[in-house]
């Protein structure tokens, strides 16, 4: 037998990790009953207060002798418990309850001095366990009471459907009261006899409490909740419950008309379940006793948009109607399609013992939307994307739901027309992109955002004539946040635009200073797509290089393809609006897949950029044709070429000897912060003799670059 | 007892015949021998395909219920050894069996709850829930919480887990007509007669004892702050070659199991696999924290081990005689004694079952609860002894 006394450090240290593991405090209690039975070779073990036993382990599928095991006495006794015999027991008081204590009930053997001690010791560490679950608790309930309520006015500023409205407030309270049933009944003007009712049962309802909910004043129904666990709820729920109620009220105090709440369900445009009734068909189907495994299939139209944009409403309803009707055709019910409005649709497939056939449906989905569609006598075409979530694992119709909406923003970023099925790795990326997210939202006022310069060089003469500005966020616990992960967080936020506001100021700021011994360096600019979209972007970049006594010509904008493609019309006035006023723009990223050599001359370009991908020698010999091809395609429109992401001796004579004379990368200068860049770049600025020799490299641009490139040509003509 | 009652029986058949459905139905038949049976237990070489064996075997039992599983090698007939199917039988009057399984993936204690719901509908005074969890699914301590939450303390708990014959691909789990994986299926069995559970290993600590510093509960990367995998092959003075050759470190670690320091004697925990990737040792239900001891054994130890689990299960009975023995030998020890141990054990299982049939199978991880809430054993040999 093993002497206890000198583990006991290291039984506690075991018995506080598998506490650790809890995610809830009445998992904590179970957790604990078990162990402390577990620890001493005990039939039972017990979590108890005044209130009663919290938890107990040892009586099987029997209720427990709760008078008995109350009167347990403290210290060690000797207990007959039925069912079990005389049980030699051991108490230690534990402070986390009213008259808390743990106990251990053992037939074999009586206990030793140190066994009262490691018991003592457990009850210390549950004490400190249930305390900070309990914070934790307690945390996650106010943030998540807040976050309901949040989404809940959220939707009805948005004059979200009045269903999905009401079955928020229903869900949200309930949630928000440790998922008490709640039920909400409405008055229908129309037929007084059969009340409308959201939620739970009423009749289940255990010693409901009731706040009245308003139509402009008027009672109209009743908010009601019932008590879980037989405990009566208390002022803190009925306050609580009068906030939802009050939402409610609000709700339908706007949504006023009878005719809102008779179509509630269904979307006016397809006939189509509307996703709160697809949602609790959805969860009815997981409540079955017996339940089919089934599939989530959310369905997201690619380049429905554009249709939208360029035909107008009418036109994209009209097509609407026509994917509306092709979904239906490729399920076996109508009833198991939805659409969600906009552009998004859903299905369930129940698969029997066939998961084959989800895949199938997809697929079959994906293929009849890629089919041209007729639409006002012009063919259309467009795309379908799908996500798929299977069921299973506790999900419930919410989660699944969104599941299968992650996995359709999955394959949508893998380029659309195609189907992800959900992996839970999905949501841990979501999860700490959403973290980032939240994070990057005072990174600015806490100073972890900074700006670096990496300097663009003339290949020729080995002169730095330009630098980039590139943004760069040190997050305090991850460190650097890579620029691939950092800009499209604070695209999906928004807050690239404060961010790039900021970015501009920075490096104007920077740029005018450094023009006073380099009055031709030129600082380049990243705007993304969210920007050139803001009402009065030019106007911005214009005061803010105003502000910096920078001349526009000095200032380079770099704008992505994608954006291009993204929003077209919006983003080439913007984009006239800047380059009028003298500020040069240049096309980043050129050759990365969207490319569309029509926009070279329909848009306002100086300069194109290309990408890394080619720069790299890693696409060969195709990859290096696409260099010259570039620089010629440059030589005809009259844009400047500038290679990205040089990153050896190799590529820097590969590029020169196709042509390009202007560059940037890793081999030539990595970024820099800007305090003490002046110094490098005029050292490298020795280059300016052999300028002249230019000349003969770079042939001759059109619109009057030209024949000779001297100080002046680079004043009059944007460019590098 | 009146002339009319049938006395209570346990008996057993075997089959090697090379066809699935043949060999359960031929073991199946044989242990029953006509008598209605109260439960039919079939344990089975991983070399049958187990869809078929199923389906066969519920048909040969009839109207009786039928749990079972796959094997890392049967006992039956004074012989171990691999590639049959052994079936125990169970009747007579005073005898009654309920069957439920659960899965593991609707989580690890509401399956072993899950097994043990034919708990709730037995009526004799002696009572015990035989579990039979996949032995590669992790997680035996949930399912043992699981069960014993359900039966309480007035249940034993007894059982092996399914093996694979040390393969580490699959093991299966039959309730009735159908073969699952991942699952643990209960055979709850009440008697009018007494029934005895013996737990016996004959490992010894070897060394001083060691701390896991971090583990998952299923897998430990490390213990003294070292990797785990070569601080333990250091301590065990390992060949080289168990470093990084997956045959040489298993037929090493088989040999030395775990040991954690418990009330009522050492819990041994063998080390089922290594990541020599990650440089950490697969060794279930060890969780971070834990003290824990090398341990040794030998032939001659795990045959003490035998006799201790014996001694153990015939003192459970109470003085009655023992109808039949029901052995969950851990396919460790099976490692070590090698051919001609695996001899004399099943000669001295035989030899101390004397008259009463004798059958069971070699296990990835036992079950076996008489006192106390604890049931996972590992390394180890469980009895059940029926009175």
């Amino acid at each position: 037998m093993t002497d206890f006394s000198a583990v006991s450090p290291q039984r506690l240290v075991v018995f506080l990790t598998e506490l650790g593991r809890c995610a809830t405090s009445a998992e904590l209690v179970r957790q604990a009953a078990e162990l402390v039975a577990e620890e001493f070779d005990a039939e039972v073990g017990l979590v108890m207060s005044s209130d009663g036993v919290l938890a107990g382990v040892g009586f099987g599928s029997a209720d427990l002798p709760t008078d008995l095991l109350q009167s347990i006495p403290s210290g060690v006794a000797l207990v007959s418990i039925p069912g079990i015999g005389r049980c030699h027991t051991m108490t230690a008081a534990c402070a986390a309850f009213p008259s808390g204590r743990i106990v251990a009930g053992r037939v074999s053997a009586r206990y030793t001095s140190s066994d009262r001690d490691l018991l003592l010791g457990m009850a210390g560490v549950l004490d400190l366990a249930t305390r900070s679950i309990r914070a934790l608790e307690r945390e996650r309930a106010r943030h998540r009471a807040l976050e309901i309520l949040l989404a809940l006015q959220r939707s009805i500023s948005h004059r979200a459907p009045l269903a999905k409205i009401l079955a928020s407030v229903t869900e949200g309270a309930s949630s928000v009261m440790r998922g008490c049933p709640v039920a909400l009944v409405l008055d229908d003007a129309l037929d007084p006899t059969r009340p409308v009712h959201v939620g739970a049962a009423v009749e289940t309802l255990v010693d409901p409490v009731s706040i009245p909910v308003h139509v402009q004043g008027v009672t109209a129904g009743h908010l009601l909740a019932g008590s879980q666990d037989g405990t009566p709820l208390g002022e803190e729920d009925r306050a609580l419950l009068s906030t939802f109620a009050e939402h409610a009220s609000l709700a339908l105090t706007d949504a006023r008309t009878v005719e809102a709440m008779k179509e509630a369900f269904h979307d006016p445009l397809t006939g189509l379940p509307n996703r709160p009734l697809f949602l609790d068909r959805l969860k009815a189907a997981l409540d079955k006793r017996d339940p089919n495994p089934l599939a989530v299939l959310f369905v997201d139209l690619d380049r429905f948009k554009d249709v939208n944009d360029t035909m107008g409403h009418a036109a994209g309803d009209e097509l609407l109607l026509q994917v509306a009707e092709r979904i239906r055709a490729t399920t076996r019910t109508e009833s198991s399609a939805a659409r969600f409005g906009g552009d998004e649709f859903a299905l369930v497939v129940e698969y029997g013992s066939e998961p084959g056939i989800v895949l199938q449906v997809a697929e079959r989905v994906i293929a009849a939307v890629a089919k041209p569609f007729t639409v006002r006598g012009k063919t259309v075409l467009i795309g379908a994307t799908v996500g798929i979530a299977f069921s299973g694992h506790g999900r419930d119709a919410s989660e699944l739901l969104a599941d299968a909406d992650l996995a359709m923003y999955r394959a949508k970023r893998a380029g659309g027309g195609r189907s992800a099925t959900f992996e839970s790795k999905m949501r841990d990326e979501l999860t700490s992109r959403l973290g980032l997210a939240s994070d990057l939202t005072g990174a600015l006022s806490r100073d972890e955002l900074s700006v670096e310069f990496q300097p663009i060089f003339d290949l020729t003469t080995g002169r730095p004539i330009a630098v980039e500005a590139l943004l760069r966020w040190h997050h305090p616990v991850r460190g650097i946040v890579a620029p691939s992960e950092l800009i499209p967080i604070a695209e999906s936020t928004g807050l690239i635009v404060p961010v790039g506001r900021w970015v501009l100021e920075q490096a104007c700021h920077w740029a005018s200073r450094w023009r006073e011994s380099l009055p031709d360096l030129k600082v380049s600019v990243n705007a993304s797509v969210h920007q050139l979209r803001e009402p009065g972007f030019a106007e911005d970049v214009v005061a803010a290089i105003t502000r910096a006594g920078l001349p526009p010509l000095a200032l380079i904008m770099e704008v992505t393809e994608s954006a291009l493609i993204a929003d077209h019309d919006g983003t080439i006035e913007t984009l006239e609006k800047l380059e009028k006023a003298g500020i040069t723009i240049a096309l980043d990223d050129f050759g990365t897949g969207y490319s569309a050599l029509s926009y070279l001359h329909k848009l306002p370009l100086d300069i194109l950029k290309i990408d890394r991908s080619f720069v790299s020698g890693g696409q060969g010999e195709q990859g290096d044709q696409l260099v010259r091809t570039i620089i010629d395609l440059g030589k005809v429109y009259g844009l400047e070429v500038v290679a990205e992401g040089i990153e050896d001796e190799a590529q820097l004579q590969r590029l020169i000897q196709a042509g390009c004379t202007l560059g940037q990368g890793y081999f030539l200068s990595r970024p820099a912060i800007p305090e003490g860049l002046i110094e490098k770049l005029e050292h490298l600025d020795q280059g300016h003799e052999v300028l002249t020799e230019l000349e003969s490299h770079v042939g001759q641009p059109r619109g009057g670059f030209g024949s000779t490139i001297d100080e002046a040509a680079w004043e009059e003509r944007p460019g590098y | 007892m009146s002339d009319s009652e049938v006395q209570r029986w346990m008996s057993v058949g075997t089959s090697d015949d090379p066809r699935p459905d043949a060999a359960a139905e031929q073991a199946v038949a044989h242990a029953i021998a006509g008598r209605p049976a109260a439960l039919v237990m079939i344990f089975v070489s991983p070399s049958y395909d187990m869809h078929e064996v199923a389906s066969s075997a519920a048909r040969a039992a009839g109207d009786a219920p039928l749990v079972g599983c796959s094997t890392s090698g049967e006992i039956a007939e004074g012989r171990g050894g691999s590639g049959r199917i052994v079936a125990v039988a169970l009747g007579g009057d005073g005898l009654e069996a309920h069957t439920s399984m659960g899965l593991i993936a609707d989580g690890a204690s509401e399956a072993g709850g899950a097994a043990a719901q034919g708990l709730l509908a037995l009526t004799q005074p002696h009572r015990a829930l035989i579990l039979l969890p996949d032995g590669l699914a992790g997680e035996q301590v949930s399912v043992v919480r699981g069960a014993y939450a359900v039966g309480g303390a007035a249940v034993k708990l007894v059982g092996g887990c399914a093996g694979d014959e040390l393969q580490m691909a699959g093991t299966w789990q039959i309730l009735g007509d159908r073969a699952y994986t991942g699952a643990v299926v209960g055979a709850a069995i009440g008697s009018a007669g007494p029934i005895g559970i013996g737990v016996g290993h004959g490992w010894q600590r070897v060394g001083e004892p060691m701390v896991v510093t971090e583990s998952d509960g299923a897998q430990i990367f490390k213990i003294d702050d070292q990797p785990a995998l070569d601080y333990y092959l250091k301590l065990t003075n390992s060949s080289p070659e168990a470093y990084s050759d997956p045959l040489a470190w298993q037929g090493h670690a088989l040999e030395r199991p775990l040991g954690l320091p418990r009330p009522g004697g050492d819990e041994v925990r063998a080390v089922l696999g290594a990541d020599f990737e990650s440089r950490s040792l697969f060794c279930g239900d060890v969780p971070q924290g834990s003290m824990i001891w090398v341990m040794e054994g030998n032939a001659e130890s795990v045959l003490r081990g035998t006799e201790d689990a014996f001694d153990q299960a015939i003192e459970g009975l109470e003085g009655a005689t023992a109808l039949g023995y029901v052995a969950f030998d851990c396919a460790a020890r099976r490692n070590i004694l090698g051919d001609d141990g695996l001899a004399v054990e099943t000669a001295r299982l035989a030899q101390r079952a004397g008259e009463v049939p004798l059958a069971g199978f070699y296990t990835y991880g036992e079950v076996a609860r008489r006192s106390g809430s604890r049931g996972v054993h590992s390394a180890t040999l469980v009895l059940l002894a029926l009175g």
